[in-house]
């Protein structure tokens, strides 16, 4: 009788040896975690994925576009990209930087703007503003003030290429607003003003398949 | 043994509802796929659409000009090319709202998936969290239940030291009594012994007397 009940206890320690042993296999090898292709932060995005921005596109409608390029930028050590594509029937432009925090501006490209058109602002202000670098000039534009905020030489890297292009930019933000004014300025070209808005990063949806 | 069941069954419980948990993400993973799927043909279609908008257009102007111009016939030119470009609006307007509708309500899926998967995770993360809690509640108990049988052993031990006790004072008296037996055994043979003593002085004096 006794060396019967021993057996039976010996049979059901082994078992459990056996669960525990499995167990801890099963620990080591646990599946590596799910990739969450829902939760893609907007700068993890690359070409081929598609963008998702509520009321950022025109007239406050879903802003909705496929990325077909994906354009570098540098200056003074800062490095920041652009993704684009077509929305609309016309090129957008969408920034994001990672300064403090991931930035993310939207240029819709809805409307041309001149250089005349911001207060009567001219190349010898820009000038004059570039050397000062003084943050409290600022310029009228659609109703809003516009504070200068920086003006610098920047590197452009077409399609995250090795190949890259100077031009300067000046930047005016909107007092007590979300958008964003630059003047751009490539060599032998003329000014090109582009208006931007920022968007709340969290708000931008990448889907990728 | 019961430990290594209940650890056990701990381990399963966690992994089981771990694994639910990365099902739905795989689930949303998958999701997301065809939202993107979804939206890329959406996109095209849509950018296909306004190039046909975007031509409709420009014969427009330029049969605007060919009439400033006085030149009907290429004006006419321009609106029938116009009106092929309106033709390929029209035939596609379908396309593009369908595919809009569903690349959204795709998205909608998405959202509301993913909000469903994070409420599943909080729910999974208290569960987890109540059966440790509940764990180390049965732990405690056991332990409580562990004092109660030491107080039993403590019992059994104090009983032990009495029977010991018991013991040694029936030794004692065993000993004591023992001890009186050779007491009496000595004296009888110490008397015995005198009585021999005097028999011989008796005998001694009568040796010398004749």
């Amino acid at each position: 009788m006794i060396w019967f009940l021993l057996a039976v206890l010996i049979v059901v320690v082994i078992i459990l040896l056996a669960i525990y042993m499995r167990r801890d296999k099963e620990q080591t090898l646990s599946p590596p975690p799910v990739e969450n292709l829902a939760e893609l932060s907007v700068a993890a995005a690359t070409v081929g994925d598609n963008i998702s921005i509520p009321g950022a596109g025109d007239d406050y409608a879903n802003l909705n576009f496929t990325v077909d390029r994906k354009n570098r930028y540098e200056s003074g050590g800062d490095e920041w990209f652009e993704l684009s594509g077509q929305y609309n029937g016309r090129r957008i432009h969408v920034e994001v930087s990672e300064d403090d925090g991931v930035e993310v501006t939207v240029n819709l490209s809805r409307v041309e703007i001149a250089l005349g058109d911001l207060g009567g602002l001219s190349e010898d202000d820009l000038t004059r503003m570039d050397e000062s670098q003084d943050q409290s000039e600022s310029l009228d534009y659609d109703g809003s003030m516009w504070r200068y905020e920086s003006s610098h030489e920047i590197a452009y890297f077409k399609d995250d290429g090795s190949e890259s292009e100077g031009y300067y930019s000046w930047n005016f933000r909107e007092q007590n607003g979300e958008r964003v004014l630059s003047v751009e300025k490539f060599e032998g070209e003329p000014f090109e003003v582009s208006l931007s808005r920022r968007v709340n990063p969290d708000d931008v949806q990448v889907f990728r398949n | 043994m019961n430990t290594a069941i209940d650890s056990i069954e701990d381990a399963t419980f966690e992994s089981t509802l771990k694994q639910t948990v990365r099902d739905l993400k795989e689930e949303l993973n998958t999701m997301v796929r065809t939202s993107a799927d979804a939206m890329s043909n959406h996109n095209r279609l849509e950018a296909e659409y306004q190039k046909y908008v975007r031509q409709s257009d420009e014969w427009k102007e330029r049969a605007k000009k060919a009439l400033e111009a006085d030149n009907e016939e290429l004006a006419k030119k321009a609106l029938a090319q116009k009106a092929e470009a309106d033709r390929q609006v029209a035939s596609m307007q379908t396309s593009v709202d369908q595919a809009r509708e569903t690349s959204e309500k795709l998205k909608q899926g998405v959202t509301e998936l993913r909000r469903k998967i994070a409420e599943a995770e909080r729910n999974a993360s208290t569960l987890i969290a109540r059966k440790n809690a509940a764990n180390a509640q049965r732990k405690v108990a056991e332990a409580l239940a562990g004092v109660a049988d030491t107080d039993n052993a403590f019992a059994a031990i104090n009983a032990f030291e009495e029977s010991v006790a018991r013991d040694e004072a029936q030794a004692k008296a065993y000993e004591s009594m023992a001890g009186s037996l050779d007491k009496d055994l000595e004296a009888e043979f110490a008397e015995l012994e005198t009585s021999e003593v005097d028999d011989e002085l008796e005998a001694l004096k009568k040796e010398m007397s004749q």
